[in-house]
């Protein structure tokens, strides 16, 4: 039994990581009444799988890491998916729904004043697509940033995120408020 | 109910109609998402009975002047849920990227989502949870940690966004900032009024020479028939008198601001360094101070201006303008008139122009710290950008963010070059249609020649002041704002408190006990989960565990560095939060895996924790870590200069001299934490045996990836994922075939592959 252990123990830290690109014919994930997805690859079930955007802010359909936590709560990677376009429709579907609402991140839509307490917080009176706020932001210099040339990226006092994806197709009265922000 | 959220009037007359006993109410958290995503308001809030969801939309009046809280004026309720807690089995928080969801699960294992909010709020709903699933299950409930913690603004009645800082970002008063700021003076009462008056007089006598050098002189000195006609010497002693005395009060002042400011600076940031020092460990480490002393440098800057151009010139331009405006009427009221109000016109008209050209500022200031990022980036990886030969891509990353900076500063100069000298034009044009004007008005002899003369020498004298107060509003909010920043950190409590009357030990040599001991360092995200052992006296003590599984923080909770969030530490059979700081730190010693040479020698950095220490016990710490030979051979020995701009030393010999400084401290307690893992073989069984020899009389705890450093402890126990594993000698652990088996044999394989 000792020398079975050892090797269980060996081939854990022996065995080099490797990039797992998941068959997507053989995904069936299901959404329990509890809002948790569980799958079924390959004939085996996992609970409680997490999908997880590998590049959030660029591409968020493709490179999607499925991983759930053992037991033990240690981290397992089932492996990879690599464009949810491989994905059967209901399961594309399923799938995108549950990123939605893991990386809820409210849009800026319009954008009405922004105040400067001059104490380094500002407040962003906005339309986003989840209704009206007025987003108070500290250390705005780190919080209120531009991703790029048109991504805005917002993280509020709060801990909330929010972002615009092109800040130029805002209407011209946004754009002009946001100029001496951005 | 005193936690977590207030529970508005309307919302609890909404559960009073839906029979809820709302005098029963326990505790209450607001949520803010709805199932979509979409803002909502639903308060969460339960009795002994029963879990209430309520939920709706809040509809506040607009605010009137003065008014520093929103008034809610309805209360619209989309839906009402109520949950038994008798049936909870658990209540907890499911955390997602930028959301969580309040979860429950019944006693058949069912799980179900009753609330969605933002990630920020976790930490309330956590505690919250916690105090459901002890109500489920009968168990006492303990807010001590809660008691005298500020959540929410006093003033607007908002949550504060950073629990660890009660600050309100929407209710800073500037003004009572300015109000702390002057008190700074109180100290110099004498001095400060002397500048006052200095600075007026100053100002008076400046302003009134143009009467005599040019009222007095054309009007009653060279014309026919005046006061004082013929009398030049007179009249030019007047105009040297005052611009002595103009010039004497302007030193005099000059004098005094420059003794008062820099001693009213230096009291500042000695101030704040103090306050800084009282601060527990947590405060350097939140994210929020990472940039901690470049801004407590740049702040100080900033105040520094406030005291040396804004108070002096600010007086002295108030002053001015008064005594221009008053004289200016009283020479010649309609020409006085029309001229104020024309300077005025061309003050907004620059004022508007520079309040559009600080945008640009800021977006200029927003570009250099872009492109300076850059740069200390490239600078400080200098290494690995000369590794992998990316010199060019990094020129590249650094020219494209100074570019952004270059083409803002030169909008900013295209602007200033179109604009400013049109304004100049303008303001000279004026002054020669007043000069015109006046020129008139004395040929039809409405005024006299003098008198016109002064008015036109104080039109010139206006521009100074009134563009002072067309700059002052941009320095003044930086000045503040670098004030209540430094005020912020002179206000930060320690989170780690020294008991009131704390228990004074001469030795803390007793058994150390860890009672059900939680930890975390960010709400619910707990690293160390009920963990229970004692440490005998006198033992050495092994901790095993991955990296990450939480065995720093428990030696960090033992030296108190953080405080326990759940159970209690022992030593002596004294709570440590009982134990006096001087005491607790005088009789723990540590070594860390970070060791940290302060600037000074080698025996001033092992002195460190004993400044009284003689030479010869510096060198006795020195050998018995293994350091007195590495010393040896440097040519300035245990005088070389270490630390910033010092002698460099490899990580080993910063280890065995941050060991020599833990040796000399003669600890009670002694705590290696991967003290010895930058360390060859070698030395690392010599200094074993420094160890051993320091073990009598002394408790030795000690945490190490490498378990042949533990072969002596007496005690092992793993740690994994924060919690305790397993627990005995290192011979019964082998027998148990557990956790620490798993690791001796993993590295015992590795042995003997490398035997092989």
């Amino acid at each position: 039994m000792a020398d079975k252990d050892i090797q269980n123990v060996q081939q854990e830290v022996y065995e080099v990581d490797k990039l797992n690109i998941l068959d997507c014919k053989k995904l069936k994930f299901t959404k329990e009444d509890s809002g948790y997805l569980t799958l079924d690859y390959d004939g085996k079930i996992y609970h409680k799988v997490n999908p997880t955007r590998l590049i959030p802010f660029y591409s968020k359909d493709t490179y999607i890491s499925i991983n759930y936590e053992n037991d033990e709560k240690e981290f397992r990677e089932i492996g990879v998916i690599r464009s949810l376009g491989e994905l059967a429709e209901d399961q594309k579907e399923l799938i995108s729904t549950y990123l939605e609402y893991k990386y809820h991140m409210p849009e800026i839509t319009k954008v009405y004043s922004i105040r400067d307490n001059m104490r380094g917080a500002i407040f962003v009176k906005a339309d986003t697509t989840s209704g009206h706020k007025t987003i108070c932001i500290r250390d705005w210099y780190q919080n209120f940033r531009m991703r790029g040339q048109n991504y805005l990226y917002v993280n509020d006092a709060d801990g909330n995120k929010y972002y615009c994806q092109d800040i130029n197709k805002l209407d011209r009265k946004s754009r002009q408020i946001l100029e001496m922000y951005t | 109910m005193k936690f977590f959220d207030v529970l508005p009037e309307l919302a609890e007359n909404e559960l009073l109609k839906r029979g809820v006993m709302t005098d029963e109410l326990l505790y209450c958290v607001k949520a803010d998402l709805d199932g979509e995503g979409c803002f909502i308001d639903v308060y969460i809030t339960f009795t002994t009975d029963t879990l209430c969801v309520l939920s709706g939309y809040e509809k506040y009046g607009k605010m009137k002047k003065h008014q520093k809280r929103k008034i809610l004026e309805a209360f619209d309720v989309t839906d009402y849920a109520e949950y038994a807690v008798a049936d909870i089995e658990e209540m907890y928080v499911d955390r997602y990227t930028n959301s969580a969801r309040l979860m429950i699960k019944d006693k058949d294992g069912r799980e179900l989502p009753i609330a969605r909010f933002s990630l920020g709020f976790a930490d309330k709903f956590e505690k919250f949870s916690a105090r459901v699933n002890c109500t489920a299950k009968n168990e006492p409930i303990d807010d001590s940690l809660l008691e005298g913690v500020k959540t929410h603004c006093p003033t607007c009645g908002e949550p504060f966004p950073d629990p660890n800082r009660p600050v309100c970002p929407r209710c800073v008063d500037r003004r009572s900032v300015f109000k702390r700021l002057m008190s700074m003076f109180k100290d110099f009462k004498a001095a400060v009024l002397m500048m006052l008056l200095t600075i007026v007089l100053s100002n008076v006598f400046a302003i009134i020479a143009p009467v005599f050098g040019a009222q007095m002189l054309y009007d009653d000195v060279l014309a026919k028939g005046g006061k004082f006609y013929g009398r030049v010497l007179l009249v030019v002693m007047l105009i040297v008198a005052v611009n002595i005395a103009s010039m004497i009060m302007k030193v005099v002042s000059g004098i005094i601001t420059s003794r008062i400011v820099p001693v009213v600076t230096h009291r500042l940031r000695v101030k704040i360094f103090s306050s800084m020092q009282s601060l527990s460990l947590d405060f350097f480490t939140s994210k929020q101070t990472g940039s901690l002393m470049s801004r407590v440098d740049r702040d100080s800057q900033n105040i520094y201006w406030f005291f040396t151009d804004i108070v002096p010139y600010g007086i002295t331009n108030l002053v001015k303008i008064i005594g221009i405006a008053v004289i200016m009427l009283i020479i010649s009221p309609v020409l006085s008139l029309g001229i104020i109000a024309t300077i005025t016109f061309i003050q907004i008209v620059q004022h508007r122009f520079y309040k559009s050209q600080r945008k640009l500022y800021r977006k200029y200031d927003v570009a250099v710290r872009s492109a300076n990022s850059v740069l200390s980036d490239a600078m400080n990886g200098q290494r690995v950008v000369k590794a992998f030969a990316r010199e060019d891509t990094e020129i590249e990353r650094y020219r494209v963010r100074n570019t952004g900076a270059f083409e803002i500063n030169s909008m900013i100069n295209g602007r200033i070059a179109n604009t400013i000298p049109v304004i100049n034009t303008f303001h000279q044009l004026v002054t020669k249609l007043a000069v015109y004007l006046g020129d008139i008005l004395v040929i039809k002899a409405r005024i006299m020649f003098g008198a016109l003369s002064a008015l036109i020498s104080y039109t010139s004298m206006t521009a100074e002041p009134i563009s002072f107060f067309t700059w002052i509003g941009n320095r003044w909010a930086k000045c503040m704002d670098a004030a209540s920043r430094m005020f912020e950190i002179m206000d930060a409590l320690p989170t780690v408190k020294e008991a009131e009357k704390p228990v004074r030990a001469e030795n803390l040599k007793g058994d150390i006990q860890l009672k059900n001991v939680s930890f975390e360092y960010e709400a619910g995200r707990p690293i160390i989960k009920d963990v229970s052992f004692t440490v005998k006296s006198g033992h050495m003590f092994g901790i095993v565990g991955k990296t990450g599984a939480g065995k720093s923080t428990i030696i960090n909770l033992i030296a108190r560095l953080y405080d326990v969030t759940g159970g209690e530490i022992l030593i002596n059979g004294i709570p440590i939060r009982q134990i006096a700081f001087s005491d607790l730190r005088r009789s723990i010693g540590i070594v860390s895996q970070e060791t940290y040479l302060f600037i000074g020698s080698i025996a001033d950095n092992i002195r460190y924790a004993n400044p009284e220490a003689s030479m010869e016990e510096v060198i006795e710490a020195a050998k018995s870590a293994n350091a007195h030979e590495f010393i040896t051979k440097l040519p300035d020995g245990y005088d070389t200069k270490v630390g910033e701009g010092g002698v460099s030393l490899s990580g080993g010999e910063k280890q065995r001299i941050s060991i020599a400084r833990a040796i000399i401290q003669k600890p009670d307690i002694l705590i290696l934490d991967e003290a010895t893992a930058a360390m060859d073989t070698r030395t690392e069984r010599k200094i074993q045996a420094a160890i051993d020899n320091l073990k009598q009389g002394r408790t030795i705890i000690s945490i190490a990836h490498r378990l042949s450093t533990l072969r002596d402890a007496d005690m092992l126990c793993v740690i994994e994922n924060g919690e305790l594993k397993e627990m005995g000698t290192h011979d019964e652990l082998i027998r148990k075939k557990g956790k620490y088996f798993d690791l001796y044999k993993l590295q015992a394989e590795a042995l003997q592959f490398i035997q092989e």
